[in-house]
């Protein structure tokens, strides 16, 4: 919050942002909380933003208990941001930006102190201190570069060392340091490398910011976004492709117009062009029968939904099926809005309802291309004891097995 | 809160955790106040918040929390989604939220031609479910993805279906389950396919504004979908529209499911927010129903006909189901849109005339609130459920007005409602009779009437326990 802004005046503005609802309530069809949680009234779109409200003019008249603010706090780090209620309201005329209210309430818990959850707070710490949120070393981040062994020379340039690429491959911090997800970035180098693309990837990435949006802290994410537009323009970066559509979404709608020069796609996109110019070729035939879920932040919050399919339906004999809910009626996995990072209350884990209808559909793979998306299935997979039936597999992993 | 207060919370809860598994009680600040706001935009009073939300999970659980309220003279709100429109789910005093919510199951007998739902079941949903099996649910409110078909019943309300083509939903109810306000169990009705004729207890409760019990269970009969035939018809003025569906009547044509309308100044809007060139005067859309798509499409030309003799500006035969749905969405967009792009609060009124008069009653809604001290000034807008002859005049009130401003504008829009229905003859066809409709009840069917119904609740519920306020007129 800069000083000619203050508190009271971001407070406010959230307030008479809050009475734009006209208290339809219909978001409530739509979020994923809902069909999560017992269902009270405060676990859903309209409650959260009518917590805000009350939050807010309560603290003005100092009536809120410490108690009635960890509520609050609780509630409001609850939602998974996906997007659906903005969706909602938006067809149906109204168009509040519930999210962005929702994370603006987030903003004023964490300048209040009162905000976020505890292992959040560490996830942030880590940004600042080690650039990921994962308590990782920064001097680490390159490790998962190891698995191609020394016979497989990649042409793989490292920025700014190597010179100047005609494409940077951002990794993210989650295929950079999680373990399972590490394959998804060597999938991504092993068909960059096929298609003979001059491409790199910063010798010092750090993490793009999007969890402290996310979160509500925005004096990092300020840091964040500086840094790393100061790095990509004085690296002359040209385009960027991400892994996570968190990264996407946080560098294109995010960042500030310095960054506007620079060509920025989420990796479906590219590939699917290059699958449609004929550079990325595929041949082999995977005859199997999987679904698409659409990552909120690819789909909900960027309309990107069929870069993915098309590549999918590039791989010879691959038998997409839709579930019932898909496209901007995709549920959400339950891994976005910085709960990745700490317990909030499920009934029924979203990842599990999701796969339940991946199940529905027979499918033997459900294809993502969200590495939070992955691990919230894939944990779903396990802990339903479904390995044997449906495996969790990431774009990029199925091309590099057709190629 | 102060201690007192503080110390009842304390005291309801561990009861209702005595009675419900202790996670479906809530007593935090927040889920108090916002399970019991409604679609109005005034806060509550501090003493209109409820010590404790519960959401049992049968109808045994109910009865306990019913027979500990009368024991602790507690009132007991019930609520579905808030989603009704005259202030029943909100309530006026301190007292315990019991949400519906987790009554949600739904169970189809194909061989008894009903079906059997829990009143927390959301109208959309049951609308989905027995439609894969090719049936119909005759109630279509405008809030269907979040109403709940316990609020729909108790209102008895087919919302935007029009009654005079397919009855109104209380017609297909077989039966209900009930919690009386003192705990005893009831069940109502049949399950034969013919309702009982002479006394039908399930009419106490169908329709009964929730007065007298809790529905917890709903069996209805399974009616087959019909086919389907569109139109679009625009009118040079509002008169001559209404005109062409008093015609419809007079001339006897098969009335559509729905028939809605939109004043042209409406109407732009929601073409415009929807992408489409405007509209060329006032609109009606309607869609008649048929076994058969020919017999539908043959209704449809009935009706074409009779509005024809009104010199309609253009007829638009629609037979592209996608068309139809985006021309109907133009109709329900309008008031979030209005909402967000003035920053005021859309409340719209249901004034309901009789045929006879539909002409001259649309006229006044187009100027129904000129003249108000409050209200005067404010910008009107008018769509209808015209087949229904039921008439929505919208006003764009200030949010920035203060709560009690803003009570008072509500309150100036439902007297104007009461003077143009009570003009009229007619009655609330949509939104139930009580709560902001009381002091109209009292007028359209005088003392006796309002005691008649008084002498009923205190019967059932001598302690006044059970959504106390609706029948009193609160606001």
């Amino acid at each position: 919050m800069n000083e000619e802004y203050s508190i009271e005046d971001f407070a406010n503005n959230l307030l008479d942002g809050a009475t734009r609802c006209r208290s339809c309530m219909q978001c409530y069809s739509v979020c994923p909380l809902v069909e999560s949680t017992y269902g009270f009234s405060t676990q859903g779109p309209y409650g959260i933003l009518r917590s805000i409200y009350h939050g807010i003019k309560r603290d003005f008249d100092e009536s809120l208990t410490v108690q009635d603010r960890q509520v609050l706090r609780n509630i409001l780090y609850s939602c998974t941001t996906c997007g659906a209620c903005d969706i909602k309201c938006r067809t149906s005329g109204s168009g509040v930006s519930v999210v962005e209210l929702i994370e603006g309430g987030r903003k004023l818990l964490v300048d209040e102190m009162v905000g976020p959850l505890k292992n959040q707070k560490t996830a942030l710490k880590s940004i600042w201190n080690r650039g990921n949120p994962y308590g990782m070393p920064a001097a680490d981040r390159l490790d998962w570069l190891k698995s191609f062994s020394e016979k497989e020379s990649l042409s793989c340039k490292i920025v700014p060392d190597d010179g100047e690429v005609d494409l940077l491959l951002y990794v993210g911090c989650t295929a950079s340091y999680e373990k399972s997800i590490q394959d998804v970035a060597c999938s991504l180098v092993t068909l960059l490398e096929h298609m003979k693309i001059n491409y790199g990837i910063l010798k010092e990435e750090e993490c793009c910011g999007s969890p402290a949006n996310r979160i509500g802290d925005n004096r990092l994410f300020s840091d964040v976004s500086y840094k790393n537009t100061k790095k990509f323009i004085e690296y002359g970066v040209k385009h960027i492709i991400t892994i996570s559509p968190h990264c996407y979404n946080t560098f294109v709608n995010e960042y500030t117009d310095s960054m506007k020069e620079i060509k920025i796609q989420h990796y479906t996109e590219f590939l699917s062009d290059m699958m449609e110019d004929g550079r990325l070729d595929i041949a082999k035939e995977i005859a199997k029968k999987i679904t698409y879920h659409d990552p909120c932040y690819l789909g909900k919050k960027n309309n990107i939904y069929d870069a993915p399919r098309k590549l999918l339906k590039g791989i010879p004999a691959v038998n997409l099926v839709e579930m019932k809910r898909n496209r901007q009626d995709s549920l959400c996995c339950g891994g976005g809005g910085g709960r990745m990072w700490d317990e909030v209350e499920e009934v029924t884990r979203l990842s599990e309802i999701r796969l339940r209808e991946a199940m529905d559909v027979d499918a033997e793979i459900i294809a993502t291309a969200c590495p939070w998306c992955h691990i919230q299935l894939q944990d779903a997979v396990q802990d339903t004891n479904n390995e044997s039936k449906i495996v969790v597999k990431d774009i990029a992993e199925i091309l590099v097995e057709a190629l | 809160m102060n201690e007192t207060e503080f110390a009842k919370v304390e005291k309801v809860a561990n009861q209702l955790k005595g009675i419900v598994s202790e996670e479906f009680v809530s007593t935090t600040l927040f889920e108090r106040i916002v399970s019991a706001e409604d679609t109005y935009p005034y806060e509550l009073r501090e003493r209109e918040i409820p010590y404790a939300v519960v959401k049992p999970g049968s109808r045994e659980e109910i009865s306990e929390i019913l027979k500990y309220a009368n024991v602790e003279k507690i009132p007991v709100f019930v609520r579905g989604s808030a989603s009704q429109l005259a202030g029943s789910t909100r309530p006026h005093t301190h007292g315990i939220m019991l949400s519906i919510d987790r009554l949600n199951d739904i169970k189809i007998f194909e061989d008894y031609n009903f079906f059997e739902c829990g009143p927390g079941c959301i109208v959309a949903k049951v609308d989905e479910k027995i439609g894969e099996l090719g049936y119909f649910l005759p109630v279509h409110p405008g809030s269907r993805v979040i109403a709940r078909m316990g609020g729909t019943i108790c209102n008895n309300t087919s919302a935007h279906i029009v009654d005079t083509s397919i009855g109104k939903l209380g017609d297909y109810v077989l039966g209900v389950e009930v919690v009386l306000p003192n705990g005893d169990l009831l069940e109502t009705g049949t399950k034969s396919m013919r309702r009982p004729a002479g006394t039908d207890l399930t009419k106490f409760f169908v329709g009964g504004d929730g007065l007298l019990g809790v529905i917890t269970k709903i069996r209805m009969r399974l009616i087959p979908d019909f086919k389907y035939s569109y139109a679009v018809v625009y009118f040079d003025n509002v008169r001559s529209l209404t005109k062409g569906v008093q015609k419809m009547y007079y001339e006897k044509q098969p009335i559509p499911l729905i028939m809605e309308m939109m004043d042209e100044k409406t109407a732009r809007i929601g073409f415009e927010v929807k992408g489409m060139p405007p509209p060329p005067g006032a609109v009606i859309l309607f869609e008649s129903i048929g076994s058969t798509a020919e017999e539908a499409a043959i209704k449809r030309e009935k009706v074409i006909q009779s509005l024809e003799t009104e010199n309609p500006l253009l007829v638009h035969r629609i037979e592209d189901i996608n068309e139809w749905r985006a021309i109907m969405s133009t109709r329900e967009v309008i008031s979030s849109f209005l909402s967000q792009s003035s920053g005021m609060q859309w409340k719209s009124a249901e004034v309901i005339p009789n045929l006879k008069y539909l002409p001259e009653a649309a006229e006044e809604c187009e100027h129904f609130n000129e003249g108000l001290p409050i209200c005067g000034s404010l910008q009107n807008y008018l769509y209808a459920h015209i087949g229904a002859v039921s008439l929505h005049p919208g006003i764009l009130v200030p949010r920035d007005w203060d709560g009690e401003k803003q009570r008072e504008a509500y309150t100036e829009l439902f007297e104007r409602e009461a003077e143009l229905t009570l003009k009229y003859g007619g009655c609330g066809g949509e939104w139930g009779q009580f709560s902001k409709r009381t002091s109209f009840f009292i007028r359209r069917y005088g003392k006796v009437g309002y005691e008649f119904v008084k002498s009923i609740k205190k019967t059932v519920d001598p302690n006044n326990i059970l959504n106390p306020g609706i029948l009193e007129g609160y606001r």
